[in-house]
């Protein structure tokens, strides 16, 4: 069975971002780029089921500029197979009225961190079905959102393009060798559920589902001879204009209100009355 | 980082005592009485600035290492520089002791009282005043926290030119004042090039003889030593500030810093590797300065028991090459995890490998340039190259986790010494042999342990043991000492003197050398009001 993992780069989780200056989207403090935790995630689960003789073979997939391609390698390393990288369509005019229209981002990086140049889930969800097809795979695993976007809606998309059953939040997930289904334990708001999902299935990767490995050195070294092939939208039988139009515009982005420092009252009639008058809450 | 004390270990008396060996209070200082605390009461606002509370105290009275404990009565936190001045006047008219604190994390007992010294703490002068981005230079209080200053310097891209373990505690001043070395120092050099000016409250006036302004009509009564100046040259006089950097509180009190800050770099690359011996550890060093020259910021070493330590008492704390520790979503492959190439057997040593610069795809080609030299050459058996700053800093919290790891396994014996390099481990082998043969050995549950900064040829030896104890104290010392001395080493690389090391700094200066401190002191501190009992040895 073939396993696809779709694959995200993003400002590293542990780098602090403030909102820029045009309120158009975040900015990094630090240019540190990673793989997303919840793609890393995925990925390792994939690479388990490789180990354990459940999948045949591991492809990272991600759609993105040239530079997504430091991240498929530590995909490589870390045990995928093989490595495909799409190009993206050219990012949308920001939408008329938004911050972004007014000032343009100067350097390709500072672009890659605005909202509206990230395609939006469905043209993702169109590109990771096209490539699904295309290689025949068995089970996609994806992390379940991006720490940029937290969209958390293209595998659902992704399952409902493909007709296939879907299991998202996964913290479990148990397959045998050669079997045609696949159990999945979901953390959900009232505790965890378990399904079992006939394949091929699309299945989302919550934070428990496993820890990431290192990538060790050998690992490394192994994955420079392994090959990212490049694709194009057409390649794989998508026009930009129809499919990955977007679908949202984002307007402006604000930091959320600061905290007031609290103050200490004199009685207990006091702090009612500021209950009552202030934080108006009784 | 090092804010959480031990838990569960008493003050280990017997050490305590064998610690203050032969040190007696001196007589010429006088006493606290009521109308001292009225004093500084009235001088630093009430009780804000002045803490009498036993339990309140018990923080100042004591290292956070729970070795060294004295029993002063007050602790004062003045706010301003000012404030520090008048504090000084004081206690030298009244012949009271001082003891100057900052964090109090040093580890060599120099930042608590040894009997009823008062204690005057950094801590409230804590605010940042001036960053200039042009130049690079940033000007604080003493009292200022060096993470909360590196996270100052960072929103404006910049860094502070010094890192080490205690940076959540410690404050500036007190770096200053102990010539910090941590984790960085073989890339961006001592505090001796970094700090740019200081400003020092002394002890005594300091004023022209001749007709002069009287004392009471000069700044801080002529005890201020304004030298916080921000320039990279000055070539005008005496370098007076060399004196304080490293003077660990005995000659004045650091009051505010200027420093140089360095670019906060775009890329930061760390390795973890396994090394099989330590000609392996040695060799990789100098592959590690000949292929990352200009952008190698940190090179490390520890061994294996140091490792199996740090995974066993910490909590998430995990090796990923030896596939110990960890716990839940820790640095570890995970118990029964089926990593690819999981050795799951430990390595005799490990090292960090870190760089620092301004373009990642070169310094990604170098790193990866010179692992694969190191692997081919048989150097460096295993490896990892944290792939997110997750990873880097669960790399970096194995190392760093170390000193913590140690107190709370039980009683700790740490040295701190400079040794050439290509031999710097034998002192640790020799010592563990020297223990094991006195009956001191593992089976005695006591480990000797050897880690540290390998780039500047500096290790950090300590014995970890389940109880102090003076038989074993009088195994290690003045072995260690000796040993360091035979080979011209330094018997403190970092941590200073203290109260520790007082007696024994002819192991590393000559007679000439002390003498001539000693009268600088006599100089700038005639009572000795500062910092009694430390740093020098007995008359």
């Amino acid at each position: 069975m073939k396993v696809l993992v779709g694959i995200k780069r993003v400002i590293d989780y542990a780098v602090p971002v403030r909102v820029k200056a045009d309120k158009s989207g975040v900015e990094a403090l630090l240019p540190k780029l990673s793989m997303n935790p919840f793609c890393e995630i995925a990925l390792e689960e994939a690479v388990r089921l490789k180990e354990k003789g459940i999948a045949s073979e591991v492809v990272a997939v991600s759609l993105g500029p040239t530079h997504f391609q430091d991240t498929l390698r530590t995909a490589l390393a870390m045990g995928a197979d093989r490595a495909l990288l799409v190009a993206p369509p050219a990012p949308p005019p920001p939408a008329p009225g938004s911050a972004a229209a007014a000032s343009p981002p100067s350097d390709p990086a500072a672009a890659a961190s605005s909202p509206d140049a990230l395609p939006s889930p469905l043209g993702v969800a169109r590109v990771l079905a096209a490539v699904a097809g295309r290689e025949g795979a068995g089970l996609v695993l994806l992390g379940k959102q991006a720490i940029d976007g937290d969209c958390n809606q293209t595998g659902q998309m992704l399952a409902g393009l493909l007709g296939w059953p879907q299991a998202t939040f996964a913290s479990k997930l148990e397959g045998a060798k050669g079997g045609s289904s696949v159990r999945v334990t979901r953390e959900v708001d009232g505790g965890l559920e378990v399904l079992s999902l006939s394949l091929p299935a699309v299945v989302t990767a919550d934070l428990r589902l496993n820890t990431p490995r290192f990538v060790t050195l050998p690992a490394m070294m192994k994955a420079k001879k392994k090959p990212i092939e490049a694709l194009t939208l057409a390649q794989l039988g998508l026009d930009p204009s129809r499919d990955m139009e977007p679908q949202l515009a984002t307007l402006r982005v604000d930091e959320p209100p600061s905290r007031a420092a609290g103050r200490k009252v004199g009685s207990v009639a006091d702090l009612v009355r500021a209950l009552r008058e202030e934080a108006r809450v009784l | 980082m090092i804010a959480l004390l031990a838990r569960g270990q008493k003050l280990a008396s017997l050490g305590a005592r064998a610690l203050h060996a032969g040190v007696q209070r001196d007589p010429a200082f006088s006493q606290l009485s009521d109308k001292d605390l009225a004093f500084f009461e009235q001088l630093l606002g009430g009780t804000s600035g002045v803490v009498t509370d036993s339990d309140a105290l018990e923080p100042y009275n004591r290292d956070w290492q729970k070795k060294y404990e004295g029993h002063s009565r007050v602790a004062l936190r003045p706010r301003t520089t000012e404030q520090v001045a008048e504090v000084l006047r004081y206690c030298s008219s009244r012949r009271l002791a001082v003891v100057p604190q900052g964090g109090n994390t040093g580890l060599v007992g120099g930042s608590v009282p040894v009997f009823d010294e008062v204690v005057l703490s950094t801590g409230a002068m804590n605010k940042i005043l001036h960053l200039d981005e042009v130049s690079g230079t940033l000007v604080a209080q003493a009292g200022c926290i060096l993470q909360a200053l590196d996270e100052a310097a960072a929103a404006r891209g910049f860094m502070m030119p010094l890192d080490l373990g205690a940076k959540g505690s410690c404050q500036v001043g007190g770096n200053v004042s102990t010539n910090a070395g941590g984790l960085r120092l073989v890339r961006y050099g001592s505090l001796h090039g970094s700090v740019l000016g200081l400003e020092v409250a002394l002890p005594e006036p300091m004023l022209p003889s001749g007709p002069a302004p009287t004392p009471a009509s000069a700044p801080g009564g002529g005890r201020v030593l304004d030298l916080l100046r921000t320039l990279r040259k000055d070539n005008t006089g005496y370098d007076l500030k060399q004196l304080f950097i490293g003077a660990e509180g005995t000659l004045g009190i650091v009051t505010a810093v200027a420093v140089q800050l360095a670019p906060r770099p775009a890329s930061v690359q760390l390795a973890l590797l396994a090394c099989p011996s330590f000609e392996a550890v040695t060799a990789t060093l100098r592959s590690a300065r000949r292929r990352l020259a200009e952008v190698l910021s940190a090179v490390e070493f520890l061994d294996a028991d140091c490792s199996a330590l740090a995974t066993t008492h910490l909590e998430g704390v995990g090796n990923p090459l030896s596939g110990e520790g960890g716990g839940e979503g820790g640095a570890g492959r995970g118990q029964g995890d089926a990593g690819a190439g999981a050795s799951g057997r430990g390595s005799p040593f490990y090292m960090l490998v870190e760089t620092h610069g301004s373009n990642a795809q070169h310094d990604q080609e170098k790193m990866e340039a010179f692992l694969e030299a190191a692997m081919a050459e048989g150097c460096v058996a295993d490896g990892t190259l944290a792939s997110s700053e997750a990873q880097a800093r669960a790399i970096w919290r194995l190392r760093e986790g170390i000193s913590e790891a140690l107190v709370r396994r039980g009683a700790v014996y740490k040295y701190d010494v400079s040794l050439p390099t290509a031999v710097m481990y034998d002192l640790v082998t020799a010592l563990r042999q020297r223990l094991e043969g006195a009956g001191y050995g593992a089976a005695a549950g006591v480990r000797v342990v050897g880690y540290g900064h390998i780039g500047d040829g500096n290790l950090h030896l300590n014995v970890s043991a389940p109880r102090y104890d003076d038989d074993l104290l009088g195994l290690i010392e003045p072995y260690v000492y000796e040993y360091v001395a035979r080979h011209n080493g330094s018997i403190s690389a970092e941590h200073g003197i203290g109260l520790m090391k007082a007696n024994c700094l002819s192991y590393s200066k000559g007679p000439v050398a002390i003498e001539l401190m000693r009268r600088i002191k006599g100089l700038v501190d005639p009572h000795g009001i500062l910092n009694p009992y430390k740093v020098l040895p007995k008359p």
